[in-house]
C-alpha cells in the first residue's frame, strides 16, 4: 500500500505548476518567481443565479 | 437511483447513442409516406412551433410557396389564409424527427433523404439541399422559377437519387466524415470535402440508373458543394430520435430557429421546446449594403449539426470558415475548447490534425453549460427580413434556453418523486 | 458633468482587478469620480454613497460587470472606458492560454500539482472538488468558506492522500515559491505547518533574514484548528513534513487549538520523530513541554527557539534596548499629547500588539477588542488607546487586503494625527509579491505631513512601525526600512517590540504626568 503521504511528499519533489483559478495577478507574481502556471477564468456558478445552483444540485452538478 | 444518479445513467446512455450510432442514407421517399405524423395538410418548418400570425416574411413565404407547390392552393394569398384558418397546419420540423435549414420548409409531396442509424435504430428526414441558385425556397423565395427547381427535385431528381442509393446498399455517413478528416470541413456550414466523398460514392450508382435525367441529375449533385449537409441533417435526427426516448438526460438534443425564436430541445424531456429571442448571427453579409437592421435572427435547424458535435462545436476542423466569416484560427480553437468544456464525449472518427489529432466534442450537457457560464456556439447563415440570404457568421446558444431546460428536466424529475 | 455608466452582462471580474481598474479610470482625463466593480449589493450601496447609481445599475445583478463615472463629457467616458480595458488586458506580462475550466488546465497540462484558488467563498469548495478530482494539492486563499465546505473538502483531499492548504491560507511556502501573500523567503532545513498567516509570514522571515530558510511552509487556514474541522490539514502537515528528507526541524504555530483538536495535536506531538518548536497563541507551556516538543510564548520566540535547534540567532532589540529607547522617545510632547493609535492591516498583528500594550497601560479600544467591553461603537471614531484593523470585513468589503490595497488604511495617518491627544502611531507593512509595490513610499508624505502638524501645535508624534517581509521581497525589506527611517519613523524589527514600544512611551507620559 503507498504511504498516505506518497502525493504531498511526490509534490515536494517536483517542479510546481500551479493552476490559477482567481486573480490573474496571483499567476503573475508566481511567473515573476520562475514558476510556471496555468490560468483559469473563472466565472460564478450560474452566473451567481443560486435558484439555478440548487438546481444542478439535484441533478447532480455540472 | 437519486436525481442525480438517474441523470447520470441516461447521459452515459445518450453519450453511447451519440458516440455509436452509425447513419446509414438508405432511401430518398415522399415525406407523406415515412415522417412520423406527415399529413397532406401539414407543413413543417424550422425552429421552435410558432404561431402563424408571428411568422417571419421568408417562413410566410415558403409555406405558402410550399402549399402551392403541393396544390393545397391556388396561389400564396389562398393558401395564407389557410394557414391562417388552421386548414394548413404548421408544426417544428425537428418534433418529427426532421430537419429544415434556413428558410426550408417541408410539405408531404417533397421528397426527403432517409437517413437511418443502424446501431439504435432511430431514422431522419431532410429534404434535399436545392443547390447553390440564390432564389429557393430555403431561403424563403417563391415564384414560377422556383417551384420549376421544386418540381425537377421532386420529380427527375428523386428519382434518380432514389434508386442510385438504393442501389449503393446504404451510404454510411460515418465512413464519408471518417475519409473527410483534416480536410478542413466544418460540416455544419463548409463541407466540399464530405461533399465531394459522398459523390464518389454515389455517381457509380447514379450511372447504373436507367432515368433520362439521369445526367443532369449528376451534374446538380456534383456541382452543389453543400449537398452533403442535408444528408448529414437527416442523419443527425435519426441519432437524435433515439436521444430524445432516453429520461432523465440533461443532454442537448435538438435547436433551431425559426426567424422570431430560437428554441433548444433536450434528450430527457423529449420534443419540448425551451425557447427565447431569436439570437442574430454575427459575421460577413454578402452584400456590403447590407445592415444589421435587414436582418431577421436566428433562422433554420441546420445547427442540429451542432447538437451532434459539428458546425461550431468543430471549428477547429474547418478553420476556413471563420476566416471566411471575419475570424482567425485562434477563434476556431476557442470555439471547440467552449464547445469541450460544456460536452460530455468527443468523436473519435475524424482527428484534427492541426489540433493534435484530438477529435471534437459531443454532447452539449446543460448543466455544464448553465454550471459553467459557457456558451456553445453555432455557425450559421443569415437571412434577410424580406427573404433571401443576409450572410454568414455565428452566434452563442442563448442562455436562457438552457436555463429553461435545466428547469424543466428539473421539474420534470421532481414531478416524478411527488 | 454627468454620470455615464456601462454594463456588461455576465462578466465576472475579480475585485482586485476592478480594483486596478477603478484607480486608472479616476486617473483618466476628464474624469471626476469613478467606480468600477460587480453589481453586488456592496457595490450598489458604494455607487449609491459617491452619486454614481442609476436605475440601471440597482437593477443590474451580482454577475453583471459595471463602469461608473461622473465624467465631462460622453467623449471623455469613453476614452476612459478604452484605457480601463487597455489597462486590464495588459495587466498580464505576456498573453497566457487561459482556461475555461479547471479540468481543461489539468488535461492540458497532467503535471500540473496545485491549485490556487481565490474565488468568493460560496464557490470555493466547488472549484475546490473539481481540481482535488484532477489529483491537484490545494492552496485555498477564498475566506468566508462554511466550515462544513472546508470539512467537505478536506476530507475529500484527506481520502486522495492530497494536502488542503486553507481555505483562507493567506501564506504559504511550496518548493521555494511564495504563495498568494507570503514573502520569498530562502530554502532551508525548517518546515512549517501553521493555521495563522501572519504567523507563518513571521517566522519564515525572521528564519530568512537570519540566514536560514524554510524547507516547505504548510499554511492549514486559522478554521482548521476548529473542533467543526478537526485539525485535517495540520496533521497531515505535520505526518509530510515528518517523512520529508529535506525538514530537519518542524515549527508549529496556531492560534488556540479547539480542545478535541489540541489533544489530537498534542498525542501526535508525543510520537514526532524530529526536533520542533509550538507556538499555540495562548496554550500552556507544560501541555507543550509534555510532549517533548519546545515550547514558545510569542511569535518572536516562536522564530528564535526555531533558530537555536539550527545553532543560529536573530539580532531583535534586547528589552533594555528598547525601555531606553522609549526613555529617550517619551521627551518633548505638548501637555495633552498621552494615547497611542494603531493602524494595522490584519488582525495576528493587532492582536499580538495589543496583548503587549494591555499590560502595560491598561485597555485598549479597538473594532476586534481582546475584552468585548473595550469595542468602539464606531471604527472612524477611536478613542483614547486603540487600535484599528483595517483588515476587518467592514474596510475590505469587495475590496483586497490592505497588504495588496495600501490605500485602505492610508485615510488613518492623518486621521490620527488630528487629534491633539495622539501621541504615538504604530503602523504594520506587509511585503509580499503580490502586494502594493512600495507600500512604505506609498505613506512617507502623510507620515512626515502628520509631524508637521504634531510641530505646529507644539508637540511631537512618533511614528512606530515594524516591517513584515525579507530582503528577497520585490520591495526589499532594507529599503522600506530606510524609507521610513528617513520620514522620521522609528522601526523595530518585529511587531511586538513596536508595540512593546509605544506602550512604555504611553505608560512614562502616564507617569509623568
Amino acid at each position: 500500500m503507498e504511504k498516505k503521504t506518497e502525493k504531498i511528499l511526490d509534490l515536494f519533489r517536483s517542479e510546481l505548476i500551479v493552476v490559477n483559478v482567481g486573480p490573474k495577478s496571483f499567476a503573475d507574481v508566481l511567473e515573476k518567481q520562475g514558476f510556471e502556471t496555468l490560468q483559469v477564468d473563472y466565472k460564478p456558478a450560474a452566473g451567481g443565479d443560486r435558484r439555478m445552483m440548487e438546481m444542478l444540485e439535484y441533478l447532480g452538478g455540472y | 437511483m437519486n436525481a442525480a444518479e438517474k441523470v447520470a445513467q441516461a447521459n452515459a446512455r445518450v453519450m453511447e447513442i451519440f458516440t455509436k450510432a452509425r447513419p446509414v442514407w438508405t432511401d430518398v421517399r415522399p415525406a407523406l409516406e415515412v415522417v412520423p405524423g406527415m399529413k397532406k395538410n401539414l407543413i413543417l418548418h424550422p425552429g421552435p412551433p410558432i404561431s402563424p400570425e408571428k411568422l417571419p416574411i421568408p417562413l410566410r413565404t415558403a409555406i405558402c410557396g410550399a402549399a402551392c407547390h403541393d396544390g393545397l392552393a391556388k396561389n400564396m394569398e389562398e393558401a395564407w389564409e389557410m394557414v391562417l384558418s388552421g386548414e394548413i397546419e404548421i408544426d417544428a420540423s425537428q418534433n418529427h424527427d426532421c430537419g429544415n435549414a434556413a428558410s426550408q420548409v417541408m410539405s408531404a409531396s417533397m421528397p426527403v433523404f432517409v437517413v437511418k442509424d443502424m446501431t439504435f435504430g432511430g431514422t431522419g428526414y431532410c429534404v434535399p439541399h436545392p443547390g447553390s441558385n440564390p432564389r429557393v425556397l430555403r431561403w424563403g423565395i417563391y415564384g414560377p422559377d422556383v417551384e420549376e427547381n421544386l418540381s425537377f427535385i421532386r420529380g427527375d431528381l428523386a428519382e434518380v437519387l432514389g434508386e442510385a442509393v438504393r442501389k449503393s446498399g446504404g451510404i454510411d455517413v460515418i465512413r464519408v466524415l471518417s475519409k473527410t478528416a483534416g480536410m478542413g470541413d466544418e460540416n455544419h456550414n463548409r463541407q466540399p470535402a464530405a461533399s465531394m466523398a459522398l459523390a464518389l460514392e454515389l455517381v457509380p450508382h447514379m450511372l447504373d440508373v436507367d432515368h433520362p435525367a439521369r445526367d443532369r441529375v449528376i451534374k446538380e449533385i456534383a456541382a452543389n458543394d453543400r449537398f452533403f449537409l442535408h444528408v448529414m441533417m437527416a442523419g443527425v435526427e435519426g441519432i437524435i430520435a433515439s436521444a430524445k426516448k432516453v429520461p432523465y438526460s440533461t443532454v442537448m438534443a435538438g435547436m433551431g430557429g425559426n426567424g422570431i425564436e430560437f428554441g433548444i430541445q433536450v434528450a430527457g424531456t423529449g420534443n419540448r421546446w425551451y425557447t427565447t429571442e431569436a439570437p442574430m448571427i454575427e459575421g460577413i453579409f454578402l452584400k456590403p449594403t447590407t445592415t444589421k437592421d435587414d436582418v431577421l435572427g436566428y433562422l433554420g435547424d441546420s445547427c442540429v449539426t451542432e447538437v451532434w458535435g459539428l458546425g461550431g462545436m468543430s471549428a477547429i476542423a474547418g478553420p476556413a470558415y471563420l476566416r471566411m466569416t471575419g475570424g482567425t484560427f485562434e477563434d476556431a480553437k476557442e470555439r471547440t475548447e467552449k464547445a469541450r468544456a460544456v460536452s460530455l464525449g468527443e468523436h473519435t472518427f475524424a482527428p484534427v490534425p492541426w489540433d493534435d489529432f484530438k477529435g471534437f466534442p459531443v454532447g452539449v450537457d446543460i448543466r455544464k453549460v448553465v454550471g459553467l457560464g459557457i456558451l456553445p456556439i453555432s455557425h450559421g447563415g443569415s437571412a434577410l427580413k424580406t427573404g433571401g440570404q443576409a450572410g454568414a457568421g455565428a452566434c452563442e446558444l442563448p442562455m436562457e434556453c438552457f436555463k429553461k431546460a435545466v428547469e424543466g428536466i428539473y421539474y420534470e424529475i421532481k414531478g416524478e418523486e411527488a | 458633468m454627468a454620470v455615464y455608466y456601462k454594463i456588461i452582462k455576465d462578466h465576472y471580474i475579480d475585485s482586485l482587478e476592478t480594483l486596478a481598474q477603478t484607480t486608472k479610470l479616476c486617473d483618466q482625463p476628464g474624469i471626476e469620480t469613478g467606480y468600477v466593480g460587480m453589481a453586488t449589493q456592496t457595490f450598489k450601496d458604494i455607487v449609491s454613497e459617491i452619486g454614481l447609481a442609476c436605475d440601471q445599475i440597482l437593477a443590474a445583478s451580482e454577475g453583471d460587470y459595471v463602469v461608473a463615472a461622473k465624467a465631462d463629457t460622453e467623449e471623455a467616458f469613453e476614452k476612459a472606458l478604452k484605457a480601463i480595458s487597455e489597462s486590464a488586458s495588459g495587466a498580464s506580462s505576456k498573453t497566457r492560454q487561459t482556461y475555461l475550466t479547471v479540468e481543461q488546465a489539468a488535461s492540458a497540462r497532467p503535471q500540473a500539482n496545485l491549485c490556487q484558488i481565490s474565488v468568493p467563498g460560496e464557490f470555493a469548495l466547488d472549484v475546490a472538488k473539481r481540481a482535488l478530482n484532477a489529483g491537484m494539492h490545494l492552496c485555498v486563499f477564498s475566506n468566508n468558506v462554511p466550515l462544513e465546505d472546508e470539512r467537505e473538502m478536506k476530507e475529500l483531499a484527506r481520502e486522495k492522500g492530497l494536502l488542503c492548504m486553507g481555505p483562507d491560507c493567506g501564506v504559504a511556502n511550496i518548493n521555494g515559491s511564495a504563495l498568494v501573500l507570503s514573502s520569498i523567503v530562502n530554502r532551508g532545513p525548517f518546515g512549517i505547518i501553521g493555521a495563522s498567516g501572519t504567523g507563518i509570514q513571521h517566522v519564515t522571515a525572521m528564519l530568512h533574514e537570519a540566514g536560514s530558510g524554510v524547507s516547505q511552509a504548510i499554511g492549514a487556514g486559522g478554521n482548521d484548528i476548529k473542533e467543526q474541522v478537526g485539525g485535517i490539514t495540520m496533521l497531515m502537515g505535520i505526518d509530510a513534513l515528518e517523512e520529508d528528507p529535506e525538514t530537519k526541524y518542524l515549527i508549529l504555530i496556531a492560534r488556540k487549538p479547539a480542545p478535541s483538536v489540541l489533544e489530537k495535536m498534542l498525542e501526535r506531538l508525543r510520537s514526532c520523530r524530529k526536533p520542533r518548536v509550538v507556538y499555540f497563541m495562548g496554550c500552556d507551556r507544560k501541555a507543550i513541554e509534555d510532549t517533548g516538543s519546545i515550547y514558545a510564548g510569542n511569535l518572536d520566540e516562536c522564530g528564535e527557539r526555531a533558530l537555536e535547534l539550527a545553532g543560529l540567532a536573530c539580532s531583535l532589540e534586547s528589552e533594555e534596548e528598547i525601555l531606553a529607547l522609549a526613555r529617550k522617545e517619551a521627551e518633548g510632547f505638548a501637555r495633552e499629547q498621552k494615547y497611542l493609535r494603531g493602524a494595522y492591516s490584519g488582525g495576528t498583528y493587532m492582536d499580538e500588539a495589543m496583548r503587549v500594550m494591555v499590560d502595560k497601560i491598561g485597555p485598549i479600544w479597538s473594532n476586534a477588542p481582546l475584552e468585548e467591553a473595550w469595542r468602539l461603537e464606531d471604527s472612524l471614531k477611536p478613542r483614547e488607546n486603540a487600535c484599528i484593523d483595517y483588515g476587518e470585513e467592514e474596510f475590505t468589503l469587495g475590496r483586497p487586503h490592505p497588504a495588496i490595497d495600501a490605500g485602505i488604511r492610508r485615510p488613518a495617518i492623518l486621521k490620527e494625527a488630528a487629534d491633539p491627544e495622539v501621541a504615538v502611531i504604530t503602523l504594520d507593512f506587509i511585503l509580499t509579491p503580490p502586494g502594493h509595490p512600495d507600500p512604505a513610499g506609498f505613506v512617507v508624505p502623510d507620515i512626515i505631513k502628520a509631524q508637521e502638524m504634531a510641530r505646529e501645535r507644539g508637540g511631537k508624534l512618533v511614528f512606530i512601525a515594524s516591517l513584515l517581509g525579507t530582503t528577497a521581497d520585490y520591495q526589499d525589506i532594507r529599503l522600506q526600512e530606510k524609507k521610513l527611517r528617513d520620514a522620521g519613523a522609528i522601526v523595530c524589527r518585529t511587531n511586538y517590540r513596536a508595540a512593546l514600544l509605544a506602550s512604555e512611551i504611553i505608560r512614562l507620559i502616564r507617569e509623568k504626568a
